[in-house]
């Protein structure tokens, strides 16, 4: 499965419209190599790489983190 | 009913080498033939309930093939006298069948006194004996024969008055 | 890879070289139980794996453990001195680059004395030509020698290619997440998800308590703080202790769930079970009763010896002589009596002669004295003169001489008189006579009575055995004792009434999971009304998303998986309905229900949804065989596995004959190459002929095995080996 795959299947999740993170049709044209602008996307696809790429668990925290933390868009 | 009465005091026997037989075929209880049950007597392979009974099936074999033997021993048995056999009309109707053959003239009969009576009446029974044992005699044969046909088959009895 | 050729020498039963070639489609090795087929597979899997399964153990041990047993008996028997070796060869080629493969391993030891000493492993070698027709080289490298082990039959799907029918069952559990989750991944990572899943966890709880501590720091009122903390822990202690106690009850609920399940396609049989042991014994009870009229019938019938009269049979000549005799003293006795009479009668025309016209006595005497005083008639009127005729007439009533009144009996007399006696036997003798006519008849109604009873004996001891027969099948099909078919029933309400109670207990471990929650909710409410100031912005937006984070990873791996359970119920729905195609009774579909703890049941229902009762073992071992086949067929496009091939002695005895050619069919359709060892076509040879010319079997090559020892004389091993036969 790649990153792509996996990508879609997380994005695919009622939650992201729900909760209003993202409208239906951007959902519809968002790649994973893009820039979502969503911190919750981003934060998918950090997670996503670091299994994909077997970087650890620790290695993903600390990335997530320091996302969450920093304020960045 | 004299004459009836008279014959039917008597009491026929049979010859002793026989007793084997009569006691392979009928149920023989201590001194009360006639009185077992019918079903257990027919479990035990019994096709008589009375001596009585084989002894007139023996003597109508014995009227049937007109074979009559006289007996040789002198080891003979008595059993009951056929005032007692049942049923009385076929007790009868051996009875009509041994006057059938004998020799007693039926008018000359009625001229005799008792005494003579009595000495017809006699002869009557020996004669009746002499059928039976014929018959008998008949039944050991086959038993000699083709012991199987009283082994195995359960209408030997019934099949046997086939037999001429 | 299509497996070409296995050579086999001195391995098990194999005594001596044995060789077996294969092409693609289905290969059948048939043998009956004990003949070898298990040790087939042994060999092909000892090759590739090093182990054999050992049957009393029940579990795969490697070679280190087995050692000497995989040589061949009758081999070591054999040398007193010197060395033998277990080998066994297969020989693999890929058709699209035509190179080959001939992977080998041997085992030997030593023999001193007829002792022998044992080695400690195996020893495996890889040859590979590049070209099918160029030499073959020997690989050295071991890291290659794994790689191309692993290329043939990956280690993460060996189990459901090369399979032994007794494995079937424990292959794919459905009720037992590590078999479930295995077969998932085979068909997609969900290791993935699983990790997204912890990573998302873990952050989301590592900002959740960064996010309180920033709380607490802000907090007004330290004592309370810390007070509302402690009571927050304890609620989250009780928290994780519902949850505990949850996902037992759930564990709890799908186990009742499943085994409810279980008996109530087992109830059907229990129910066919019972109806026909009722008719059985109602069968019994006749066959008593009839017993009985017979027995009664048979006895009655030596009675009617004497009862009807049979004992006169063919006697009626009897009577005739009597009847002779008797008529012949009878007519004796009327001669002398109409002699006697005879004579009375004379006398008594004479005397009729002799009597006028009048009666006695009339006229009266005194009259009759005037009219001849008179001398004349007075009834008539007329003279009569003394002496004339008239006159004499008159005189004549007077002087006629006395007639006896009655005439004299006409017997002669006789000393005796028996003539009742004989007249009663000879009646006797008549009445009995006319039965003797009817005694034929009677004897042959009474005999075919006895004969309709017996024949509705014999017939009713057929219908027993055959409603026994169907017992038997029925129990062989659903592998219940008669005595479990009779506790299913009770089985099957113990099971719902535990589904009712896990399903109660759920629902209050749920409620106070909430309430629990709702509690630590407050809490925290309470904790952040003391807060002074306000918590930085981006902290509060970074509990949102981790929290988020968590559940979405929750929630799409659950989606995903729930994906790859309907792609396997989709292929293995495929592989059933083909498998079952043949069949009359109705087959139905498969349905995966998920259950409270989250595995999946097995169900096969009808085209409505509802469960199909009466579904057998056979049933649902087809239904974990087309799972375990779906596993590796819905990874490729078009469902046909073309790379790898299925070993396995399927369990074809549960299926019976429809379904073991609805299983070769499609076998055949979805492997490239398989290879089946089977029992099935060993005795039926209809079934081995059909196997060999159905159209839609792509069949390959067909071999049968047989030991040169039969199994039940088989104490001494020493003489066995096994004769490959090749039948097409």
């Amino acid at each position: 499965m790649t990153k792509e795959n996996i990508f879609k299947n997380f994005i695919d999740d009622p939650l992201l419209i729900e909760k209003g993170y993202i409208t239906n049709d951007k959902l519809y044209k968002l790649k994973f190599i893009d820039q979502s602008g969503i911190k919750l996307i981003e934060v998918v696809k950090m997670a996503i790489e670091c299994t994909v790429d077997d970087y650890g668990e620790a290695t993903a925290s600390r990335k997530i983190n320091k996302f969450l933390n920093s304020g960045q868009l | 009913m004299e004459l009836l009465k008279k014959i039917k005091d008597r009491a026929p026997e049979y010859d002793s080498s026989f007793e084997e037989l009569i006691t392979k075929f009928t149920v023989v209880q201590g001194g009360r033939a006639g009185t077992a049950v019918e079903g257990t007597s027919w479990e035990q392979g019994k096709y008589f309930t009375t001596k009585y009974e084989i002894y007139m099936y023996a003597t109508l074999l014995g009227l049937r093939c007109n074979y009559r033997l006289p007996i040789k021993s002198n080891d003979k048995s008595k059993f009951i006298e056929i005032k007692s056999w049942q049923p009385a009309d076929l007790a009868e109707y051996v009875i009509m069948g041994i006057l059938a053959k004998s020799e007693i003239d039926f008018n000359e009969l009625e001229n005799k006194d008792d005494k003579e009576v009595e000495k017809d009446i006699l002869n009557f029974k020996k004669l009746m004996e002499e059928y039976a044992n014929g018959g008998f005699d008949k039944l050991r044969a086959k038993i000699e024969i083709s012991p199987s046909f009283f082994e195995n088959n359960d209408n030997c009895f019934i099949d046997l008055l086939d037999e001429v | 890879m299509i497996i070409e050729k296995i050579d086999i020498e001195n391995f098990m039963c194999y005594a001596g070289p044995n060789s077996m070639e294969f092409t693609e489609g289905i290969n059948v090795i048939i043998g009956d139980n004990g003949y070898g087929k298990s040790k087939l597979y042994d060999a092909f899997y000892w090759v590739m794996y090093d182990q054999v399964f050992v049957p009393e153990k029940k579990e795969f041990q490697n070679t280190k453990l087995v050692k000497s047993k995989i040589i061949s008996d009758k081999v070591k028997a054999e040398i007193i001195d010197g060395r033998v070796t277990a080998s066994v060869s297969i020989t693999f080629r890929n058709l699209e680059k035509d190179n080959v493969f001939i992977l080998e391993r041997k085992y030997s030891v030593a023999i001193k004395d007829s002792l022998v000493i044992e080695s400690n492993d195996s020893e495996f070698t890889v040859m590979k030509k590049e070209l099918s027709y160029l030499n073959a080289k020997m690989v050295i490298d071991e890291e290659e020698k794994k790689k191309i082990v692993q290329k043939i039959l990956p280690y993460d799907i060996k189990d459901y290619l090369w399979f032994q029918g007794e494995q079937v069952e424990s292959i794919i559990d459905f009720n037992k997440q590590d078999t479930l989750t295995k077969a998932i991944n085979v068909l997609s990572s969900i290791k993935r998800y699983d990790e997204v899943k912890e990573i998302a966890k873990s952050a989301a709880k590592a900002g959740n308590a960064e996010y309180d501590r920033e709380v607490k720091r802000l907090s007004k009122d330290l004592g309370k703080s810390e007070q509302l903390e402690n009571q927050k822990k304890q609620f989250g202690v009780r928290l994780a202790e519902f949850l505990i106690d949850e996902k037992e009850v759930k564990e709890n609920l799908s186990r009742a769930e499943g085994k409810s399940e279980e008996l109530l396609s087992k109830l059907s049989d229990a129910n066919k079970i019972t109806t026909l042991k009722q008719r059985k014994k109602s069968g019994l009870d006749q066959l008593k009763s009839l017993n009985v009229t017979l027995n009664d019938e048979q006895i009655s019938f030596h009675r009617k010896m004497f009862r009807n009269k049979w004992v006169l049979k063919g006697t009626g000549l009897v009577h005739k002589e009597f009847s002779e005799k008797y008529a012949s003293y009878e007519s004796y006795k009327l001669e002398k009596a109409s002699d006697l009479k005879a004579k009375n009668n004379l006398e008594s025309e004479i005397q009729k002669k002799l009597q006028i016209r009048l009666p006695i006595d009339v006229p009266e005497p005194i009259y009759v004295l005037k009219m001849l005083e008179e001398e004349k008639c007075l009834v008539c009127d007329r003279e009569a003169k003394k002496d004339s005729d008239a006159w004499n007439k008159i005189k004549e009533l007077i002087d006629r001489p006395i007639i006896p009144s009655n005439l004299k009996s006409s017997e002669i007399p006789t000393l005796q008189n028996f003539s009742s006696d004989f007249k009663r036997l000879y009646q006797n003798g008549l009445a009995l006579s006319h039965r003797i006519s009817e005694i034929d008849y009677d004897i042959a109604e009474t005999l075919k009575k006895i004969g309709d009873i017996n024949s509705k004996i014999r017939q009713t001891n057929n219908e027993i055995k055959i409603v026994d027969d169907d017992i038997q099948k029925l129990v062989s099909d659903s592998s219940q004792t008669l005595e479990n078919a009779e506790s299913i029933v009770a089985e099957f309400s113990i099971q719902n009434k535990h589904v009712k109670d896990f399903t109660e207990k759920l629902n209050r471990v749920t409620q106070q999971i909430e309430l629990n929650k709702k509690n630590l909710n407050t809490i925290d409410i309470q904790l952040k009304d003391l807060i002074t100031g306000e918590i930085p912005k981006w902290l509060v937006e970074k509990k949102q998303v981790l929290n988020d984070f968590e559940e979405i990873a929750v929630s799409t791996r659950d989606r995903v998986f729930s994906n790859l359970i309907s792609q396997l119920e989709k292929e293995t729905n495929n592989h059933y309905t083909a498998m079952t195609s043949g069949n009359k009774s109705t087959r139905g579909q498969i349905k995966l229900r998920k259950l409270p703890n989250g595995n999946y049941m097995p169900e096969i229902t009808d085209s409505t949804g509802s469960p199909l009762l009466g579904s057998n073992t056979s049933n649902l071992i087809l239904v974990k065989l087309a799972a375990i086949m779906a596993i590796i067929s819905a990874k490729s496009n078009d469902g046909i596995v073309s790379f790898y091939s299925l070993i396995t002695d399927a369990p074809t005895s549960v299926f019976g004959e429809d379904y073991t050619i609805g299983f070769c069919k499609t076998v055949s359709k979805v492997y490239r190459q398989s290879i089946i060892m089977s029992k099935e076509f060993y005795k039926n040879q209809t079934l081995r002929n059909e196997l060999m010319t159905n159209s839609e079997i792509k069949i390959g090559k067909v071999y049968m095995i047989t030991p040169s020892i039969p199994e039940t004389e088989r104490t001494d091993r020493k003489r066995l080996s096994t004769s490959i036969e090749l039948l097409n």
